[in-house]
Order: structure tokens, then C-alpha cells, then sequence
């Protein structure tokens, strides 16, 4: 029978148990009396199993085999969970998705797994645990206990097989949808606002009242629609935070630290668009963190901090915003010396790096080519990681925000807009172009007299509150030819760029409007300084710049 | 080396014939209207409007041989699996659809590693992957030697 329509399913279901089995075998080793994941661990295996011999993947299924039979020994207490089990199991796992992935890309699922089984099959402890009473396992009085392993698939008791049969994919109350129909829908909900912004243009010209009261109405409707699609794009971020258990204990035991990893809101839930590319910047947050803010356990003692450090992925809600917070308890960082380090490698001029505040100090290590690490680990210290990891956190839409104490740790905070696609820019127009920028990147908008200019050398200023800020003409940006300043005043709109404020001169302001952001494929994707693209009601294509990329 | 099954569209450009893949090949359209795009080499005559999306056409002519880029022509709207690109070219001839096998040979140029022979002439066939690559690399280095493209012809 030809299996391969199937094959997409399978892959996702036995993704998800994987995924489900790394928690399970993390927690368990902290508390590795917990029943519930004892039985859900052997249930994952077993159903693994099944499937990928009814797929005709016979090595992933002979690996689940002997992974069950591990769990068996464990449920029935011949053997503890210890360390040792935890480890043959993520073994068992990561081979499992090796050869899943191959699975999915269209092999067969072909890896050596000799070597593992034997290792899974021929698992003893230093010390067997007294059994609970001598005889009292083949006394249990079920036949299938005292059969082999090889025939227990035969006879499973009556209700783990319940508990198994209860395990269905899709209970009413939720379905699987494929993404392509999300996009769809989004996609299609951009056009309606597009479409909607039209009609209000044209109705606003017929001067129709009427039509206009009419066409508000449709708007009610559209942006209702839009909510709703959007929570349908919604994704909880627990997709990418419930890998990182698994990753900070294997990095953990790679660097000699021991780490408490502590993790909070991770059932907030955010456009799929965005979680997909959190997973990158945060695993390197925490990599950093690990590999560079927690000491040694030694070195802790010594210090009189417990020999474990705690890290802490905190998510919150702030209005229409999140706030994911990675904080440590390790060594923190000392300005003084990421100043020291920048001006040495030539990425900093002295004077600069003297002026430079001690949240702007932090951020030199997003620099390219910055890292204090004196060599280069495997895990992290290449200099590239951060400033990757600001540039991907502003790709979608965000900010990042470093606060650290020396002696006391390190605090990340990555501020994330809840949705991508639909946002309300600012227009504004330059020489023959009008462009947008994403409200929630403009700090304000600013006419300034042009006698209240200030001139410093090259550089011209403007006070805002009590401080200089230096004018960078945006046409300048964009390579437009400069148009003379008309009228007394000189429009600027004030936002962050690569930690400095700053007034972008524009030559007026033409109004503020919800747009849908097109993100564009190639070769434009390489442009830096964009969001993408947007369609204005008239038709007119524009572009919706982002200000932190904009060199 | 036969193209069984395959269909080719061919186009003139500056008075030469060239040939693509008919599957990389989206929609064919007269020029629309076109809005500028900021700090693009002048090869581009702006971006358009396709359906909602925005799609930067890329003046064939003006990006092989330095021509100025004109708005007159055909625009051939690519795939959306190459990327997010359209090119003006000058006309659309034909599509030809392999049926009875058509000779396909090696042959060295700029962007063509093919070439179909068809009516006993030997036609180019556009190798989209490299255009699409060296056109990123070219945005990617913010190629500054050219004026910003200014979406008016």
C-alpha cells in the first residue's frame, strides 16, 4: 500500500512526540518519581513505534521498540530513572529525528542504529534498586508481564491500551489547518484593507455621505475580520520555549555549570510569523548566558552564591506588545570593559566610547566583530551571535534592550510586536517619493523653526527637551537629491537609530494610515533598512522603512 | 539531450532572441504604472502593483547591455518561487511546447548555460537562478555607482 500520502501527517505527529518526550525526560530527571510522565514517556515510544512500522520505517521503529522497553523497566521498577536513562533516551530521541528529518525530506529514514540499540537493550544501573518484593514481578498476575518484551506489543494491558486509544490527534473542539490557508486568509483579510482605504479615498471624493457612512460600516466589519485572522495566525510562544530545557541541559553539562532554568508565559501567544524567528535569537541568548554569564559552581561558592545559576525566560503582555526577558544571576558584564574591548579591536573610537551611556555601552556587544570571550568555544564566543540577534529582532519589528551589574548578572529584553503584517505607519514624503515608517518606531514627530537649527562643524542639531539631537537628512538615506527647505520650519520625525536618537529631516508630512506590510521575496529581501513593501489606497506602491537598519 | 515535456517561452531583446523555462514564468503584461524605488541601480524601472503585491521590474535590456531603461516593451512577471522580480523585455514571439523532443545543448554566455534549437536557430535560454543571484548580490551590496532609480520614465 502506497504510504506516501501519509507521510506528511507522520512527520508532524511524530515531530510533536519527540518534542513531547524531550520535556517529559527533562522534567522527569528532576523529579524522576513523577508518574505521569513515566507513563506518557512510554506511551510516546510506543506510539512512535507503531507508527513508523506501519509507515514501513523499520529502523525508527526498531530504536521507539527498544526506547519502550527502557521506559517499561522503568514503569515497572526494575530500574530508576537516572541521569544515565535520561541521557540514552535524548540519545534515542535525536536519532529518532535524524531520521525523521530524512524521512521528510523524502528518504528513507536509513541510519545505523546498532550501536544504540544495544546500548538501550543492555542498560544497567551501577546499583540495581532492590526490587520491591522477591518474585513480586512475575507474581503480578497479568500474563503479559511474564512474557518477553519482543511479544508485549501483543499483549498490552487492557487499559494502557485504553489510554493509548484516548491519545486521537484532533479532539472537535480543534483542528489541523495547513499554513498555507492561514497565509491565504491574511493575505486576502490586506487586500479587504486595502481595498477599504480605496473605497474611503473615492468616497471621500464623490463627497457621497451616504456611501461614506455605508463604507464605515464595511470598515467595522473588515477590521473585525482582521482580529480574527489574526488570533487564527496565533501561536502560542511555549512552540519554541519548550525546546529550551532540553538544550540548556545539554549545554550545561557541556560547559561544567550547573543551571536552574526557570521559565514563565510561555502560553502568550504571538503571530506564527514572529515566533518562527524568536527560536535563533533566543537559543543564543541563552547559549551566551550559559556559556559566558554563569560561573562555575566552584567559583560561585566561593563568591557565596548557590553552586547553581538561575536563568529566567519571563514573557509578559504590555498592551499591544511582549516583553521576553532572559535574565541571569552569573558575572554581569562590566562597561568599562566591553569599552575597552570595542576601542581595541578599532570598533570604537576612544573620545565616542567615553560619551557613551551605560545602556549604550551594553549594546557594543551587538557590534559586529565584538566578543570579550578570550577563545572561542563551540557553543558561542564568535562575535557574531549578537549582533545576528539584534538584526533579527528588529527584522521583526522589535527591540532589544541589555541591563547588567557586574558581580550580579544580566538582564535581555526583547520587546516584540504581537502581529507583523497589519501595521499603522506614518507618510511622509521625500523629493518625489513617499515613504512609511511603522508608528511604533517614531518616538514623535517635530517641526523645527529653521533659526533654532544648531550648526556644529559638519553636524547640524536641534534641542528636544535637554538634549542635542543630530538632524540626518532621510533623502540622504535613501540616495534622493536634496529639495530646498520651503517655509519657516524644517519637519523631522525622531527616531531610534543604532541606540542614537535622531531627527530624520523629511519634506512634510503626509498623514498616518494602517497598512499591510508586504515583506518582499528576491532580490529586494536583501535590501537592508526595510520592512517591505505597502499598497496606500490610490494604488501608489511604497516603502516602509525601518529606521534601526537604515544605514 | 532532449526537452521533452517542457515549454519555453521566446522573447526578443534588442533585436536577439532569448528563451526561459514557460514554468518560471508567471504572467506576461503591457508596462503598468510604476512607483520609484529607493537606492536601486538604474536598472530598475520602478516598482509595480502586481495583484496587490509589490514587485520591482528589472529593465532587461538596461541590466545586460547598460541601455537606458525604457517603459515601452513587455513586462514578464516571474514565478513567485524565484522570488519577487519582473522583466521588461521588448517582445513576446511564442510559446513553444515540446512535444516531439526538442534539442537542447550546452552553450557558454552570460546567464545561459543552454540553448534550445529551434526553426535551425540556436536560442539562449535564460538560466533564471544566476540572474536572480547576482541581482541579490547586487542589492545586497548597495550598489552605489548608480544613481537611485526614480520610478520616472
Amino acid at each position: 500500500m502506497d504510504m506516501s500520502p501519509y507521510k506528511d501527517l507522520f512527520v508532524s505527529e511524530a515531530r510533536e512526540h519527540l518534542q513531547g518526550m524531550n520535556e517529559a525526560i527533562v522534567a522527569l530527571e528532576e523529579a524522576p518519581d513523577d508518574r505521569e510522565h513515566i507513563d506518557f514517556l512510554f506511551r510516546m515510544a510506543h506510539s512512535i513505534k507503531g507508527m513508523a512500522a506501519s509507515m514501513g520505517y523499520d529502523e525508527m521503529a526498531e530504536v521507539s521498540h527498544k526506547m519502550e522497553d527502557l521506559m517499561d523497566r522503568v514503569r515497572k521498577g526494575t530500574i530508576e530513572f537516572v541521569s544515565a536513562v535520561a541521557d540514552l533516551l535524548l540519545e534515542g530521541s535525536d536519532l529518532l529525528s535524524v531520521m525523521l528529518n530524512d524521512v521528510d525530506a523524502g528518504g528513507n529514514g536509513h541510519q545505523d542504529i546498532l550501536d544504540l540499540s544495544q546500548r538501550l537493550t543492555g542498560y544497567t544501573p551501577f546499583q540495581e534498586p532492590e526490587p520491591p518484593r522477591q518474585g513480586a514481578g512475575q507474581a503480578l498476575g497479568t500474563p503479559d508481564t511474564a512474557t518477553t518484551n519482543r511479544s508485549a506489543e501483543q499483549a498490552l494491558p487492557k487499559k494502557l491500551e485504553q489510554e493509548i486509544a484516548r491519545e486521537k490527534p484532533d479532539s472537535p473542539q480543534n483542528v489541523r489547518v495547513k499554513t498555507e490557508i492561514l497565509d491565504a486568509l491574511v493575505n486576502i483579510t490586506g487586500e479587504l484593507i486595502t481595498h477599504k482605504n480605496r473605497m474611503i479615498t473615492l468616497a471621500n471624493e464623490m463627497k457621497a455621505p451616504a456611501l461614506t457612512e455605508a463604507i464605515s460600516d464595511l470598515s467595522h466589519l473588515v477590521r473585525e475580520l482582521q482580529n480574527e485572522v489574526l488570533k487564527v495566525r496565533l501561536m502560542p510562544l511555549s512552540t519554541v520555549v519548550d525546546r529550551l530545557p532540553r538544550i540548556v541541559r545539554d549545554l550545561a553539562k557541556k560547559s561544567g555549570k550547573e543551571v536552574l532554568l526557570q521559565i514563565s508565559g510561555k502560553e502568550i501567544e504571538m503571530d506564527r510569523g514572529i515566533v518562527e524567528e524568536l527560536s535563533d535569537p533566543l537559543l543564543h541568548i541563552l547559549r551566551n548566558a550559559v556559556d559566558h554569564g554563569l560561573e562555575l559552581p566552584a567559583e560561585r561558592r566561593a563568591m557565596g552564591k548557590k553552586p547553581a545559576g538561575t536563568i529566567s525566560v519571563a514573557v509578559q503582555r504590555e498592551n499591544d506588545r511582549v516583553l521576553i526577558t532572559i535574565s541571569d544571576d552569573g558575572k554581569g558584564m562590566d562597561t568599562r570593559r566591553l569599552k575597552a574591548a570595542a576601542t581595541e579591536k578599532g570598533l570604537l573610537r576612544q573620545e565616542d566610547a567615553a560619551l557613551l551611556s551605560p545602556q549604550q555601552a551594553l549594546m557594543l556587544i551587538c557590534l559586529p566583530g565584538f566578543s570579550t570571550a578570550t577563545e572561542i568555544t563551540d557553543v558561542s564566543g564568535r562575535g557574531v551571535g549578537m549582533d545576528a540577534v539584534r538584526t533579527a529582532v528588529q527584522a521583526i519589528g522589535g527591540n532589544l534592550a541589555i541591563d547588567s551589574s557586574p558581580g550580579k548578572g544580566s538582564c535581555f529584553t526583547l520587546s516584540l510586536p504581537l502581529t507583523i503584517s497589519i501595521i499603522q505607519i506614518l507618510l511622509v514624503a521625500c523629493s518625489s517619493m513617499i515613504v512609511g515608517l511603522p508608528v511604533t518606531k517614531v518616538l514623535r514627530t517635530v517641526e523645527i523653526r529653521k533659526d533654532s537649527v544648531i550648526s556644529r562643524g559638519k553636524g547640524k542639531f536641534f534641542r528636544l527637551a535637554d538634549e542635542e539631537i543630530p538632524l540626518v537628512s532621510l533623502h540622504r538615506l535613501l540616495d534622493l537629491p536634496l529639495s530646498p527647505l520651503k517655509g519657516e520650519s524644517i519637519p523631522a520625525v525622531v527616531v531610534e537609530m543604532k541606540e542614537r536618537t535622531v531627527g530624520l529631516v523629511v519634506d512634510r508630512f503626509v498623514g498616518q494610515q494602517d497598512v499591510f506590510v508586504k515583506p518582499f521575496g528576491s532580490p529586494l529581501n536583501r535590501m537592508k533598512g526595510f520592512f517591505g513593501g505597502a499598497i496606500l489606497g490610490d494604488g501608489q506602491v511604497i516603502f516602509i522603512i525601518d529606521p534601526g537598519n537604515l544605514l | 539531450m532532449s526537452g521533452r515535456g517542457r515549454r519555453f517561452l521566446i522573447f526578443t531583446l534588442r533585436g536577439e532572441r532569448y528563451a526561459m523555462n514557460a514554468g518560471d514564468l508567471s504572467e506576461v503584461m503591457e508596462p503598468p504604472p510604476t512607483f520609484p524605488i529607493p537606492k536601486a541601480p538604474k536598472t530598475y524601472l520602478g516598482i509595480m502593483n502586481f495583484h496587490g503585491a509589490p514587485i520591482p521590474i528589472l529593465d532587461l535590456a538596461a541590466f545586460l547591455h547598460g541601455d537606458p531603461p525604457k517603459s515601452s516593451g513587455r513586462i514578464l512577471i516571474l514565478d513567485h518561487k524565484l522570488g519577487s522580480l519582473a522583466l521588461r523585455i521588448d517582445t513576446v514571439e511564442r510559446i513553444v511546447s515540446d512535444i516531439r523532443g526538442l534539442q537542447i545543448q550546452e552553450e557558454e554566455g552570460p546567464y545561459v548555460r543552454q540553448a534550445i534549437l529551434f526553426n535551425n536557430e540556436k536560442i539562449p535560454l535564460f538560466a533564471m537562478d544566476i540572474l536572480m543571484t547576482e541581482l541579490e548580490n547586487e542589492v545586497r551590496s548597495g550598489n552605489r555607482k548608480n544613481n537611485t532609480c526614480d520610478g520616472k520614465r
